[in-house]
């Protein structure tokens, strides 16, 4: 089933809906958000790209999708200039990314991190994971952490997200609670057990390098 | 021994079980003032939740200094078809705008 489109949109109350006479002209909303995507692009590729687990063709649909997507409600003025455009952005890519994956295969709603307390099986878990890549094979090209990224790829996407929105992208824990369409105690949850997963899985990985 | 180390003293993080969402949430400041007096009083007495403070701690460093981190070898933008698809989405999406309100 589809998000709600309310996933995808701010904070801010709807109401400034396209009215003839009331907005500036369509051309300079298209050169205002020309403007977004400009500044914001190559952070949305990279956040695209960290989701799918470093699927470049993935990411780069993710991103196109989001952009046309961000228009429409461009349009309907639910972006309030001023306001927070890259968290906006993220909000939407994620909320597409999620929908995107519920096309594939219903939503994992409740995946059992607890479950999962050894490397080789979530690892074993995500083997068979082909429609966001295979971590050991296109993630770890070239990246400046890869102990980091490996430990992320393996972790269910619906915790990867919550890291990637909140620890990484720096997002609130509303907009990504929003963004996934998930109450706020969910995205608490879900980041401190993903937490604790990803600090165990590090130090495993420096302990088996001798770092330790 | 101390709760919150194995035999060998490294971290082992296992907090305690009601004290888990709020030691990571006291870990991002995204507490609220009470429960963040609890928390920080309970992991000033509770070497476990210490340990998992510290460990939550390091990780968001080191999560955020993931950031900015990107592949040197990947493009920092879209594709040249994929900006032509949302420019033609775009144009698209205008005129169905400017049809709807004519």
């Amino acid at each position: 089933m589809e998000q709600s489109e309310a996933g995808a949109g701010p904070k801010q109350p709807r109401g400034e809906s396209v009215r003839r006479g009331e907005l500036p002209e369509i051309e300079d909303r298209r050169a205002a958000y020309s403007l977004l995507v400009e500044t914001h692009e190559s952070t949305l590729l990279r956040s695209a790209r960290r989701m799918c687990n470093g699927e470049e063709d993935l990411a780069q649909d993710l991103v196109q999708d989001a952009l046309i997507r961000g228009y429409q409600v461009f349009l309907d003025g639910s972006f309030r200039e001023g306001s927070n455009a890259r968290a906006w952005l993220l909000r939407i890519l994620a909320n597409g990314f999620i929908n995107s994956y519920n096309h594939r295969k219903k939503w994992e709603a409740d995946c059992n991190l607890d479950n999962l307390t050894e490397r080789a099986h979530v690892h074993a878990e995500f083997a068979g994971d082909r429609e966001y890549g295979r971590p050991e094979e296109s993630l770890l090209k070239g990246t400046l952490d890869e102990p980091l990224m490996q430990a992320l790829a393996s972790l269910p996407r619906e915790y990867r997200i919550c890291v990637l929105l909140v620890d990484v992208e720096g997002l609130e824990y509303a907009d990504a609670a929003a963004a996934l369409n998930i109450p706020i105690g969910t995205v608490r949850s879900r980041l401190s057990r993903a937490r604790l997963h990803l600090y165990k899985l590090l130090y495993d990985y420096a302990r088996d390098r001798r770092h330790l | 021994m101390n709760p919150g180390r194995t035999a060998g003293g490294p971290p082992d993080p296992q907090p305690c079980s009601h004290m888990r969402n709020l030691v990571s949430s006291l870990s991002d400041g995204s507490i609220g003032r009470l429960a963040g007096w609890y928390t920080r009083l309970h992991v000033g007495g509770c070497p476990k939740c210490r340990t998992t403070l510290e460990a939550f701690l390091s990780l968001r460093v080191r999560l955020k200094s993931f950031e900015l981190a990107a592949n040197p070898s990947q493009e920092t933008s879209l594709t040249a078809d994929r900006r032509s698809n949302i420019e033609t989405a775009l144009d698209r999406i205008e005129h169905e705008r400017q049809d709807s309100l004519s």
